[in-house]
């Protein structure tokens, strides 16, 4: 049984009022509107076929971020760029102790700058000592040795007795 | 001219070269039969001539990933139903602020179309069908006017076969009904 009698059986049992043949739909079409419908939608679909273009001011955001990252490769690049450039150091030393100095790292730097510190101290120490040998020789130029050595050794009995009263 | 096969059709369509010419040979084939399978739908020419040109935009986006697990005229029937439902959902949502069209509207754009005449069975017909439930209505007009076998139905519908038998069957006994006492 083919289906278009399967379904005149099944309407003949559950509504046998109904005519089993469909009768034709009665809206009307405007002429030639087939004919339109496969021009319109193929010429719709010829233009969804070619190459995808998508509008980058559809998305301004993608705008924005592509700039974003054009300005930072330039810049990237750029830096590089003046890194790699090899200075004479007799040509133009300036510049070549500015290269060398940006490419000794802050730690090596700061370790140097104490160490010069350092040696700064040490140096006005000494100058400090003999600054005040000369004052004492000045000072002392008119008092015998006698008179020094009886101080000293008065000196020394007065710190015998107050450490012995401690 | 004969139609040409839908296999046929899938493999040019498969082909970068022939892949218009194939679409062409789809739209002759069915373009007809999906127009009437809307406008019995949603009644105005002008909602369906839109609707129809969706549905072909979205046949000609997705026969590509058409997998043929089904015959080809059930999937494009599921689009275009599928379609003309959420049309009419929306309509529906609309006419929820506006009050205007309802199952009555389409009835009353039945009315209002050109050659219209309350006597013959045909208008009766088309003014039974809207008074069905839309799901119900593409059920009675797949089975009526397109003679699908359930178990296509079924595909097009996501629904069971027993199911769509007995929603078949309610809505003859309802347009029946209508039919004898209008």
């Amino acid at each position: 049984m083919s289906e278009k009698e399967k379904i005149r059986e099944e309407l003949k049992q559950v509504a046998p009022h109904l005519p089993l043949e469909a009768p034709a739909t009665p809206f009307t079409v405007p002429e030639g509107y087939f004919e339109k419908l496969t021009e319109t939608l193929t010429q719709k679909t010829k233009r969804s076929t070619g190459a995808k273009v998508i509008l980058f001011s559809s998305y301004p955001w993608k705008q924005l971020a592509a700039a974003a990252l054009l300005t930072g490769v330039l810049l990237s690049s750029l830096y590089v760029y003046r890194q790699n450039i090899t200075l004479d150091i007799n040509a133009n030393p300036e510049d070549w102790v500015k290269k060398e100095i940006n490419s000794v790292s802050d730690e090596k730097l700061n370790s140097f700058i104490n160490l010069t510190d350092h040696t700064d101290s040490l140096t006005e120490a000494s100058n400090g000592i003999a600054i005040h040998r000369q004052e004492i020789a000045s000072l002392t130029k008119d008092i015998s040795d006698e008179e020094i050595q009886a101080l000293l050794s008065e000196i020394s009995q007065h710190t015998v007795i107050e450490t012995a009263n401690e | 001219m004969s139609a040409v096969a839908d296999n046929e059709i899938l493999r040019l369509f498969r082909d970068s070269v022939t892949k218009e010419e194939a679409f062409r040979l789809l739209l002759n084939k069915y373009q007809e039969r999906l127009y009437w399978h809307v406008r019995r739908m949603v009644v105005s020419h002008e909602d369906t001539n839109d609707l129809l040109q969706n549905i072909f935009i979205k046949i000609w986006k997705g026969l590509d990933k058409f997998r043929e697990d089904s015959q080809l005229y059930t999937w494009l029937y599921r689009i275009a139903t599928n379609e003309c439902l959420s049309f009419i959902e929306q309509q529906k949502k609309k006419n929820t602020v506006s009050l205007s069209h309802d199952e009555a509207g389409y009835s009353e754009r039945i009315r209002a179309e050109e050659h219209f005449d309350s006597h013959k069975l045909e208008w009766k017909l088309q003014l039974a069908i809207q008074q069905l439930p839309e799901k119900q209505r593409v059920v009675f007009m797949l089975r009526y006017y397109e003679e699908m076998p359930y178990h296509e139905m079924s595909k097009v519908l996501g629904t069971s076969e027993g199911a769509l038998k007995a929603s078949y069957h309610h809505a003859a006994n309802k347009i029946e009904d209508y039919l004898l006492n209008h």
